[in-house]
């Protein structure tokens, strides 16, 4: 995270950049920038959360048992401060997915490869999404169209595909970092590729780099 | 399928990027643009042009369609498409002579939209050229100075700018205005408007 | 919006009865066809009035659930997320307390010893500050020697930018806010900043004059704020170059001629005048 600045660079600070990358707050960070810049959704961190998750009620207990063991109030605020800062995380973490989940439920559903992104809780969300529209739907519009445009996803029973399903724009830019020191990505087969080093942002077309997020690169 | 579409310039991917947005109220108000038709055949019991006395549009009539329709009729053969006046040869030159000056906004506010709709039903190649010209040099004369300068609410450079360019500039202003909120200071613990919609404790 | 969609159905009324005939249906009709139908089918004409109502309802509530590409106004992350996100940054403070090692989620800071310098995560080193427990060691980019000579850099240099920290504008903004008394000559380190600032914003917009279309821009040393203040409208316009400079008009044209003689074939049916055609 820390840039070197010109000659005035710490020492040591690349030790402890690996340090901190290590840590689940700072993986969470990462996670949730990703997903927050992404158009489409992306794959559930399970183990990332299922760790922050038990971390966080680890230190919930602590937190308590600080408090009842009257220790020095200061501390315990501090401990206080961390909690809630990794819950932001997550809970932003979580938040942003649910948001595009409900933006785009009937695309994901219905793309095997999409819908294996989401974790358990979240496919029941989905489901339940799903079931609410379709019904909303239905009472207050679709059962008062002709027979032939009763369909929630199609325009009409002719209709080769689902041409009513509100999808994400993967034609979009978003801002990325590399996550290494250097990374030199080969965007499109004409163009020479796209190298950047660790103090470099760029804007780069979604659909070329999203197999690189986390990866090589990180959106910021 | 993700793989399909990601090459992008197959048929299938055309299309569901077309119906991708299907609830955006610019994407349909963008088809909502006229453009001028002539029927090959007759239509019985239709009214076009209200002042018209009969109910009825005969063929070789030349009426204005909004673009929706206007294109389903062309694939069903019903009518032949000519170019909306906002991407004739008149329009053409004037945006060569100065295009920051002209004002797309009243001849059409879905300008860039629009004529991508248009362009492949009545085979202009020369319509995509003339749409990434125009944006690039208007572009680089309005748009580029969004973040810095301040254009009075009812400024001409911003009166011709067509939907999509305003929305430009507003994303523009909007967020540099954000950012100089925070700048200035004001309550350092803002709740995010997600969080704001708090469950009442009910239970 | 609302008035919009208003002036689009009256708009459309002539129109309507066309579309009906050719058994064309649009999804601009397709909200309003319950209600045309019902009419034209003259079973429940009084309950027209309600019906437009909810028909109404359906179509904003769907827009502004589903939709929300077209909306300037929002912005990626706010400058407050921004903020949150450098606070994990690390500042050298100096206790006055003694205090034991604090093992945190985010990471194991301390022990705490009076007038031993450690180095802390910048919200850590707020808290602390604020209850009087430390002073904050500015960071070594802030002196004044440094950022006069980055200042110089970035006029003399107008298309690139200086090296400066990812989050300098954050980490500036939370010092001056909370550990004034920290800063040697903050009043000249102040304005130093804010002029980098400034001359590196109006630098990213004169960059902004070369963009075309493309699918990347690289921009060296660009800090985090700086990224999420032009984001909105460098994607945008990126968008709208790449879009119109896209193939796929020309593929879309290529395809539109293909599917004519397909259409022409059948020479349209006279069943199909009631036939719903798809919307291309």
């Amino acid at each position: 995270m820390a840039d070197d600045f010109g000659e005035g660079s710490t020492a040591g600070m690349d030790d402890y950049e690996t340090l901190m990358a290590t840590t689940d707050v700072e993986l969470l960070k990462t996670a949730l920038r990703n997903e927050k810049a992404a158009p489409e959704i992306l794959q559930f961190q399970v183990q990332l959360v299922k760790r922050a998750r038990e971390q966080i009620q680890l230190m919930e207990e602590t937190v308590e048992e600080f408090e009842q063991s009257g220790m020095d109030p200061l501390t315990v605020s501090l401990y206080q401060m961390d909690l809630d800062r990794a819950q932001f995380l997550l809970r932003s973490y979580l938040r942003i997915r649910l948001q595009k989940l409900e933006k785009y439920m009937f695309y994901i559903w219905k793309n095997d490869s999409l819908r294996n992104r989401l974790s358990e809780p979240e496919k029941i969300f989905v489901k339940r999404c799903i079931d609410d529209m379709e019904k909303h739907l239905e009472e207050t519009v679709l059962s008062k169209l002709p027979d032939n445009y009763q369909s929630t996803r199609r325009q009409s029973i002719i209709s080769e595909e689902d041409d009513m399903v509100p999808e994400p724009q993967l034609d979009t830019f978003v801002a990325c970092k590399s996550s290494n020191r250097f990374v030199s990505l080969r965007l499109v087969d004409s163009e020479r590729p796209l190298e950047m080093q660790r103090h470099d942002v760029s804007f780069v077309l979604y659909k070329v780099i999203k197999d690189k997020i986390g990866v090589d690169v990180d959106l910021v | 399928m993700e793989n399909s579409r990601e090459t992008g310039s197959t048929n299938d991917g055309a299309a569901s990027s077309q119906n991708a947005n299907y609830y955006d109220i610019d994407d349909i108000l963008a088809e909502e643009e006229l453009v001028p038709v002539v029927f090959y055949k007759s239509a019985n019991g239709v009214k076009v042009d209200p002042t018209a006395e009969k109910d009825c549009v005969e063929k070789g009539a030349k009426v204005e369609l909004p673009f929706w329709l206007a294109q389903e009729l062309y694939l069903r053969q019903a009518v032949s498409l000519s170019i909306p006046t906002c991407f004739n040869q008149n329009t053409r030159r004037e945006i060569q002579a100065d295009a920051a000056c002209v004002d797309l906004k009243s001849r059409c506010p879905y300008f860039y939209e629009f004529g991508c709709k248009i362009a492949p039903l009545v085979g202009d190649r020369t319509i995509g050229k003339m749409l990434l010209s125009t944006f690039q040099m208007r572009y680089k004369e309005i748009l580029t100075k969004a973040h810095t300068t301040v254009y009075a609410p009812a400024s001409k450079s911003l009166a011709v700018l067509t939907k999509e360019e305003i929305s430009l500039h507003e994303a523009a202003r909007s967020s540099m205005a954000a950012f100089k909120k925070w700048r200035i200071g004001g309550p350092r613990f803002q709740r995010a408007s997600v969080l704001g919609r708090k469950r009442k404790p009910t239970e | 919006m609302f008035s919009a969609t208003r002036a689009n159905l009256e708009n459309d009324n002539r129109t309507f009865l066309l579309s009906v005939f050719t058994g064309i249906i649009s999804r601009h009709q397709r909200h309003k066809i319950g209600f045309h139908s019902l009419k034209l089918t003259s079973n429940h004409s009084k309950s027209c009035k309600n019906k437009t109502k909810s028909l109404f309802s359906f179509r904003s509530l769907s827009l502004s659930e589903m939709a929300g590409q077209s909306d300037p106004h929002i912005s990626l992350f706010s400058p407050q997320e921004i903020e949150f996100m450098a606070e994990d940054e690390l500042v050298e403070i100096v206790p006055n307390i003694r205090m034991d090692p604090l093992n945190f989620i985010s990471g194991d800071f301390g022990p705490f010893f009076p007038q031993i310098p450690a180095k802390v995560p910048l919200w850590l080193a707020v808290a602390l500050k604020k209850r009087g427990k430390c002073t904050i060691r500015p960071p070594q980019w802030m002196s004044i020697e440094n950022l006069t000579h980055v200042l110089e850099g970035e006029r003399e240099d107008q298309g690139a930018f200086q090296a400066v920290p990812f989050h300098y504008i954050e980490i500036s903004r939370l010092l001056f806010d909370h550990a004034r008394d920290d800063i040697p000559d903050i009043y000249m380190v102040r304005s130093l900043i804010e002029d980098i600032r400034d001359v590196r914003l109006h630098k990213v917009e004169t960059n902004l004059e070369k963009f075309s279309a493309t699918s990347a821009v690289k921009i060296s040393h660009l800090s985090a704020m700086e990224v999420n203040v032009v984001r909105p409208f460098v994607v945008r316009s990126l968008q709208a170059f790449y879009k119109h400079d896209n193939p796929v008009v020309m593929a879309d044209l290529d395809s539109a001629s293909d599917r004519q003689p397909q259409v022409r074939q059948p020479q349209v049916p006279r069943n199909a005048q009631r036939q719903p055609l798809k919307r291309r």
